[in-house]
């Protein structure tokens, strides 16, 4: 079942800045999605869209298979969300926020209560519970944030940028505690451009950029699609010899390479399996002669699968735009000849 | 309804404990003794003193803490507006419509908390040629006023981003507004007209029917600028 579901979601701020570009999203319930892209790339907008705190340009938002609009309390009530960089009323303090914000959500107060204070505990707050929120460094604004997004026991949890400002120990805690809120059949969708993050505590990845999503499936696909053919490995001796033959690895122009000392990142664009490379390459050693160090596959596999899939949308973004205009091409020769063999009609979309 | 609520009390409470509102109260009330005094000692007309404190003290203190208050009830929460309200479970009709209710409201209260003692002493210690329900309608007219005052400053937070230009837009509206109502003749919807009017409301020479179309006047003016805050603040992008 999906929780929430997007058609060609589209948002143009001011007819000049497109931020979102017909994006399809799709997240099952239970997952926890990772939503990853560089700077700009509207994963904020998708966020801002989806809990209807912005109109959407065309297109349209499903949560929970019901059309998601400004005026939808109701499914606001069964989200909970984390912005980046939070922005808390200041005089306030986390006790008096998450009372707060229990009172929005329409909690009594007794249940607000207990809710806040074992919220506080699970996100490490009680000792600074009564002190007002405007001392907080941008870690405990963080993790106070958390805390409000859990407030009502929400089934789908909105979270953009959570390990923000965080030390490591904090991080790790918000995605150990990540894992436990999917775990408990809740969904979660996460915006990040920390790769490691979305590694560690996401099933499923969408990668958007300039608006668009250029990939969304499973993390382990993910995994997979970053293995194949990333080679490293570091050799000792006729190191030369071996540069020069790395080519008969794969067919011309399908092996690219780069070396730091005796150190070679090896990438096969090859159709072949990774078991296959890895056989050419250590037969290739054997051959020369070279002494191994170590050979592995797979080093930062995701943050090397994310720049290659950049780097794909690059130049399918060039392809596109050629194709675009083949079409428009076609579109106005068969207008023209439209206009020749049926002026009323013409006249008719002239008008239009 | 409790969202509803919870803001209200929310915003009821930053009002109450704002720097604007306890200067607002002092400048109105200093004043206020110092004329209970005057009155006392000098046998001044009831009437004639409390249509000078109005004047020169209320409407001046008033206007700009009214379009300080007002002017900032949406635009300077902007920050906390959507990652800490408008993401949970409220409908923006309900935060805005709360936010009306509590601007109009505390203001309404911090005037009838001054003026109502203030008239008491006045009638007592000074002149007293007015009647009890006369002076009523002339608290009703001012405070009519300033519901439409504030309507617009509200209007204002909903358009501007920034504070200053709308609290800066607002009393120039209003100062503006009211010259050139009365060179016009409207004398009815000019504020400074009205207040010229004042002693005689207070005395009961004016007609009742006279004081209950001025409230009017302002009543549907205050209706005029807060539809377009609730309309326009409901598809804004935040």
């Amino acid at each position: 079942m999906s929780v929430i579901q997007t058609s060609d979601l589209t948002k143009i701020y001011d007819n000049r800045y497109i931020a979102l570009n017909a994006l399809n999203l799709n997240v099952e319930k239970g997952s926890i999605f990772g939503l990853v892209g560089p700077n700009g790339a509207g994963k904020s907008t998708t966020f801002r869209l989806l809990l209807g705190l912005q109109k959407p340009t065309a297109g349209s938002i499903s949560l929970f298979n019901e059309p998601m609009t400004l005026e939808r309390a109701d499914i606001r009530r069964r989200l909970g969300y984390l912005p980046t960089n939070p922005n808390f009323p200041k005089h306030m303090t986390p006790i008096t926020y998450l009372e707060f914000v229990g009172g929005i959500l329409g909690l009594d107060s007794r249940r607000a209560k207990i809710q806040l204070v074992r919220l506080l505990d699970s996100v490490d707050l009680t000792a600074t519970a009564s002190q007002p929120i405007k001392g907080f460094s941008t870690g405990m604004n963080t993790r106070l944030g958390l805390a409000a997004a859990l407030m009502g026991d929400p089934e789908l949890i909105i979270l953009d940028e959570p390990t923000s400002g965080l030390d490591p120990a904090g991080r790790k805690q918000t995605i150990e505690l990540i894992r436990e809120l999917a775990g408990s059949n809740r969904t979660v969708i996460i915006a990040t451009h920390i790769l490691a993050d979305v590694e560690r505590a996401c099933s499923d990845v969408g990668i958007l950029s300039h608006g668009r999503m250029i990939y969304s499936g499973p993390m382990a696909e993910m995994r997979r699609l970053a293995r194949q053919g990333n080679i490293h490995l570091e050799i000792e001796g006729n190191i030369g010899s071996f540069e020069q033959q790395i080519h008969t690895l794969d067919i011309p122009g399908a092996v690219k390479y780069e070396k730091v000392g005796s150190e070679f990142k090896i990438t096969l664009l090859g159709t072949e399996p990774l078991s296959e490379y890895m056989h050419r390459i250590l037969g290739l050693i054997d051959k020369t002669g070279v002494d191994l160090h170590f050979i592995r596959s797979g080093e930062d596999e995701i943050e090397e699968a994310f720049l290659r899939r950049l780097d794909d949308d690059k130049t399918r973004g060039a392809l596109r735009a050629a194709s675009w205009l083949n079409t428009q091409d076609t579109e106005n020769s068969e207008l023209d000849v439209q206009i020749k063999v049926d002026p009323p009609n013409a006249s008719l979309s002239d008008n239009t | 309804m409790q969202a509803f609520l919870t803001i209200l009390k929310y915003d009821f409470g930053q009002l109450s404990q704002s720097w604007v509102s306890r200067i607002w109260i002092i400048v109105m009330i200093i004043p206020a003794i110092f004329l209970i005094f005057l009155a006392n000692y000098e046998n001044e007309f009831a009437s004639e003193t409390m249509a000078f404190y109005t004047a020169t003290v209320l409407m001046p203190a008033s206007g700009l803490a009214i379009a300080v208050l007002s002017a900032s009830s949406i635009n300077v929460e902007s920050g906390i507006i959507a990652d800490s309200i408008l993401s949970r479970a409220i409908t923006r009709t309900e935060y805005v419509c709360a936010k009306i209710l509590s601007r109009m409201g505390f203001i309404l209260v911090t005037y009838s908390i001054v003026i109502i003692p203030f008239s008491y002493f006045m009638l007592r210690y000074g002149v007293n040629d007015t009647a009890d329900s006369s002076v009523f309608l002339g608290w009703i007219v001012i405070g009519s006023i300033f519901t439409a005052v504030a309507a617009f400053g509200i209007l204002m937070s909903v358009l501007f981003a920034n504070l200053l230009p709308a609290v800066l837009l607002v009393l120039l509206t209003v100062s503006l507004s009211s010259a050139l109502m009365q060179f016009l003749g409207l004398e009815l919807l000019s504020i400074s007209a009205v207040i010229q009017e004042l002693p005689e409301i207070f005395r009961g020479e004016t007609l009742t029917s006279t004081g209950i179309q001025i409230i009017g006047i302002f009543l549907i003016l205050t209706s005029i600028f807060l539809f377009p805050a609730v309309f326009i603040f409901g598809k804004k992008d935040l």
